[in-house]
């Protein structure tokens, strides 16, 4: 026991280093800014992210819409012109002047309207989101 | 994941995987927008063919609207007036005019064009797709306006009016390439944390994002192509078809009004007499294949693009 207390008083008594407070606040201070900083650019990877996805989306969306609708314009021209067709070879085939006349003025008509007519309104309506009727 | 996928990821906490998987999205989008452009550039040629079928449909056409003048050349001056008194529709004058109009135009972007030509880019080719034959002499601006339409022709309407793939194609294949090129440094630059590792995937992903709308060009191209397709498709079926019609009704028309080898001579011991080359029925007859003949020139004149290349 005395040996205990003999070592005890033999320990030196100065006072632990002290800290640099300056370089501690530092440290976290950059770490605070690289802690933003990186939140920042998550946000901003995350904004990325999602505008891909809206714009693979929208071009998906837009450009099938754009094909089942032509789809439909000239699938429907050509069972119209397949009619006239049937008109005109008739009138061919009976000596019907009438039948071949009428044939071709309406296979005329229907090539001179334009399929792309309502193009600028339809590209309107998608581009304000206005709803379709078909 | 190799070995040395496995060291970076334990290295850098993770870091590095992240960006691989970012880079592996990357180049997703760029095989899927090359394979587009490629898609693109074989509907580009396509196009062209059925372009050319057009020319070549319209130049068919104009030759059997030239056979016309078999029958038209002995109206001569008297036409409008016998005509008129033989109660056969006035129309039948503008009807002649319109024919013969059509024909001289069509003539000279013939006969502009060399050779046996029905290139798209050729004065023929200006006539028969755009419907004009205008200020250049040898055709060649207005050849390369429809070459120019053939090739790059957008729907400029379609949703805000980018380039066609013909410019805005090689702007973003260019920026795309560049990309490519700048990724293994960004790699290499490698980044040993998680904050400039989102720096480089934020790099990354704003790459991606400029081929995904690049991408859009393309699907724009390609629906381009598509309805210039289907629509000089449906011209040169029209013109086809009308084409035969009169061919077929022609003939019929031709044996009608002279119907020997002697009618010729006929006709023309009447109109000593008489005054009158034709009989009123031929006259019937005439104004009939007029107007099969003006329905003809009709889907002749009928442009597939319009001045600023655009389908109409």
């Amino acid at each position: 026991m005395f040996n205990l207390i003999k070592a005890a008083k033999k320990v030196p008594q100065k006072a632990p280093v002290p800290l640099p407070n300056a370089d501690v606040l530092a440290f976290f201070k950059v770490l605070a800014e690289a802690y933003k900083e990186n939140q920042q650019t998550e946000r901003e990877i995350a904004r990325i992210e999602a505008a891909k996805e809206i714009l693979i989306t929208n071009i998906k969306e837009k450009y099938g819409f754009y094909r089942e609708v032509f789809d439909q314009i000239f699938t429907e021209r050509k069972a119209i012109m397949n009619k006239h067709f049937d008109i005109i070879d008739h009138g061919i085939s009976t000596n019907n002047r009438d039948l071949v006349l009428c044939g071709l003025q309406g296979l005329g008509q229907l090539v001179s309207t334009s399929p792309f007519s309502d193009i600028s309104n339809l590209s309107k309506m998608l581009e304000n989101d206005i709803p379709i009727e078909l | 994941m190799g070995f040395g996928s496995f060291l970076k990821n334990v290295v850098t906490f993770g870091a590095s995987g992240r960006i691989e998987d970012a880079i592996e999205s990357y180049k997703y989008s760029l095989e899927k927008f090359n394979e587009l452009h490629e898609q693109v550039e074989s509907k580009r040629k396509a196009v062209n063919r059925n372009l050319e079928k057009l020319v070549q449909s319209k130049k068919n056409a104009l030759l059997s609207l030239r056979k016309m003048k078999k029958i038209s050349r002995n109206l001569g001056k008297t036409r409008q007036r016998d005509l008129q008194n033989n109660d056969v529709s006035v129309d039948i004058n503008y009807t002649f005019s319109t024919i013969d109009k059509t024909i001289s135009t069509g003539e000279i972007a013939m006969s502009s064009t060399k050779g046996a030509s029905v290139g798209v880019s050729t004065a023929m080719g200006a006539w028969a797709l755009a419907g004009t034959f205008g200020t250049a002499s040898t055709g060649t601006a207005i050849g390369s306006l429809t070459g120019a339409a053939a090739t790059n022709a957008t729907l400029a309407y379609l949703g805000g009016g980018a380039a066609a793939m013909g410019g805005g194609g090689m702007v973003a294949g260019t920026a795309v390439l560049g990309g490519l090129v700048a990724l293994p440094a960004l790699i290499l630059t490698g980044v040993f944390s998680h904050v400039s590792a989102n720096k480089k995937i934020k790099e990354i992903e704003e790459k991606e994002y400029e081929i995904i709308q690049a991408t859009e060009d393309c699907e724009k191209a390609l629906l381009s192509f598509d309805l210039i397709s289907k629509r000089s498709i449906e011209i040169t079926t029209a013109l086809d078809k009308a084409r035969s019609a009169f061919e077929i009704e022609l003939n019929k028309i031709y044996l009608s009004i002279y119907p020997r080898f002697y009618s010729k001579f006929i006709k023309s011991i009447r109109k000593i007499f008489t005054g009158k080359y034709f009989s009123a029925d031929d006259l019937n007859n005439i104004s009939y294949i007029g107007k099969v003949a003006y329905s003809l020139t009709q889907l002749i004149d009928q442009p597939l693009f319009d001045e600023d290349g655009n389908p109409v």
